[in-house]
């Protein structure tokens, strides 16, 4: 295996990565900034920055799965299976 | 956690099932090469491949993998060994083995090497013919000089009687062959063409080709530059294959040709079989819509120059290359070959097909776009250069061949061959609703010739300088 290809290797391995990567972050955000269960301490004043950080959090992690089924179904559709 | 991994577990059982059932269609382009070389030695047909399991059709394609590419490559040394300079001996021997060493090539390589060689084969034949009845002058000779070595020229000059030449003329105007290499063993170094009727080899319209041209080698083809009593066009004249054409209007445009996939079985299976070629004219407010890339060449090419408004191809497509069903493929010097003069100013040319324009420079913020840009870039370097790679190809030769082919653009490459024309292509991989199951029986366009909706990135261009979508 030569430097080239090494490298071609990890360029490929980091664009499959990438949409599994938007997932694995969205799902961190959302559990690091999860909403505080109902009569926990301060459940009532979450800081709005916290609020902000869960709802990226839900974007990255469902667009990352919507951008994963979605390049799936464009291939198969390629393919000429769906 | 849980809703994670049941996402994950839903994610991974769709891909399982999804590849588990996935079957090698008939002619497959990823498959191209094996698929040559079972239709050229017989092993299946349509039918009986459809009817294999998947896990055995991908077992026959290992098998024939090898094979596949050996012949290849020997028909890439036999086309390469042709196109030299014959000599006295090479040209009886091709002139003997007839077109069976043009549909090897044919099959392989294409209508344009194949037509090459069928050119030389039938303006040397054409030669020895006429050398053996009367001899050849000097005008003669000269149409020989691609063809032949200085020898062999020579020898043909001196030669005035069948014997001397090894080919007599026959009263049809077709030869017969005397050498001993009759249509026997090898010439090229390739063995003969294994296909018992190329009619049956719908891998690259072979029928189509030998239908349309004197491919046969019946026809009488005169020297000298006059055509021969019976209708055979001059030797060497670079004119386009013989086609029926539609009968002509006074003002020299064809009338529009009806939609050649109603007269078509129709597709029996959920996904839509859906390609073809719109041509729209100046003087007609119905378009001509053809589902044979042939038909639609041979009707281009009847066209009066300046009449062609828009032109669509409709079919699948990968960086450089628009295809229109199984057997017809447009890049960019064919697009020029075919519309250079017959566009109308301001006319438009779509190549409705996936990555058929570059992706581009310019910065977006749609995460879709990113996503096609990384699938192209995926299947059209990172997967052929590993392909190359197991094959034996070197890393650098690899990586220099496919760095130049992912990012193709066909759109741009045409608008230079077609000056002031406006050529469309898609930067992204285009999603075709009508595609999804059940929606083209829906719309009762299993067939269609023309694209409805493609939800792609579009880029035009004219002389190779982008240009806003018309």
């Amino acid at each position: 295996m030569t430097a080239t290809d090494l490298s071609v290797l990890w360029e490929a391995v980091i664009m499959i990565a990438l949409p599994f990567c938007v997932v694995a972050a969205g799902a961190f955000l959302r559990r690091r900034f999860a909403r505080p269960a109902a009569g926990a301490e301060g459940a009532a004043v979450e800081p709005g920055s916290r609020k902000a950080a869960r709802v990226a959090g839900q974007l990255l992690f469902w667009g990352g799965i919507f951008a994963i089924v979605f390049t799936f179904i464009v291939f198969l559709n390629f393919k000429g299976i769906l | 956690m849980n809703m994670m991994r049941t996402v994950f577990c839903l994610l991974l059982a769709f891909s399982a099932a999804a590849s588990a059932q996935e079957t090698v269609s008939w002619n497959s382009p990823d498959y191209a090469r094996q698929f040559k070389y079972i239709q050229e030695r017989n092993l299946y047909t349509s039918a009986s491949w459809a009817v294999l399991p998947p896990a055995e059709q991908a077992r026959e394609l290992e098998k024939y993998r090898g094979p596949a590419a050996a012949r290849q490559e020997a028909v890439r040394r036999s086309f390469a060994e042709g196109m030299r300079l014959w000599g006295t001996a090479a040209a009886r021997q091709y002139i003997a083995a007839g077109t069976d060493t043009v549909k090897p090539v044919f099959l392989w390589q294409g209508r344009e090497d194949a037509q090459t060689l069928f050119r030389k084969l039938t303006v040397v034949r054409s030669a020895f013919a006429k050398a053996g009845a009367r001899g050849i002058d000097a005008a003669d000779a000269a149409a020989l000089g691609p063809y032949l070595t200085a020898e062999a020229i020579n020898a043909l000059k001196a030669a005035r009687s069948p014997r001397a030449t090894g080919v007599r003329p026959t009263a049809a105007g077709a030869t017969a062959a005397g050498s001993p290499a009759a249509g026997a063993g090898t010439v090229g170094g390739l063995e003969r063409f294994a296909g018992t009727d190329h009619s049956n080899l719908n891998a690259g319209g072979l029928a189509k080709f030998y239908d349309g041209q004197v491919a046969a080698g019946n026809d009488p083809v005169a020297l000298g530059g006059g055509r021969s009593p019976a209708g055979g066009r001059p030797a060497g004249a670079a004119q386009p294959v013989a086609r029926l054409q539609p009968p002509v209007r006074a003002d020299g445009v064809p009338p529009p040709v009806e939609v050649t996939a109603k007269t078509e079985a129709k597709s029996s299976g959920i996904m839509p079989d859906a390609y073809g070629i719109t041509v729209y004219t100046r003087s007609s407010g119905q378009p001509a819509v053809f589902r044979s890339g042939t038909e639609a060449e041979g009707y281009l090419r009847g066209l009066s120059d300046g009449s062609v408004s828009r032109v669509v191809f409709y079919g699948h497509g990968s960086p450089g290359l628009q295809t229109v069903g199984s057997n017809y493929d447009v890049d960019a010097e064919k697009a020029a070959q075919l519309l250079r003069g017959k566009m109308a100013a301001n006319g438009v040319v779509m190549f409705e097909g996936c990555n058929t324009a570059g992706v581009g420079t310019k910065t977006s913020i749609n995460p879709l776009y990113g996503l096609s840009i990384v699938a192209r870039r995926l299947m059209y370097f990172s997967l052929p250069y590993f392909q190359d790679r197991l094959e034996g190809r070197s890393a650098d030769d690899a990586r220099r061949m496919w760095e130049g082919e992912w990012n193709k653009d066909l759109a741009r490459e045409a608008s230079q061959g077609l000056r002031g024309a406006i050529v469309c292509g898609n930067r992204t991989f285009g999603l075709v609703p009508e595609r999804l199951p059940g929606v083209a029986q829906l719309t009762g366009r299993m067939e269609a010739a023309s694209p409805a909706y493609v939800m792609a990135r579009k880029a035009c261009y004219r002389n190779g300088e982008e240009v806003p979508v018309p």
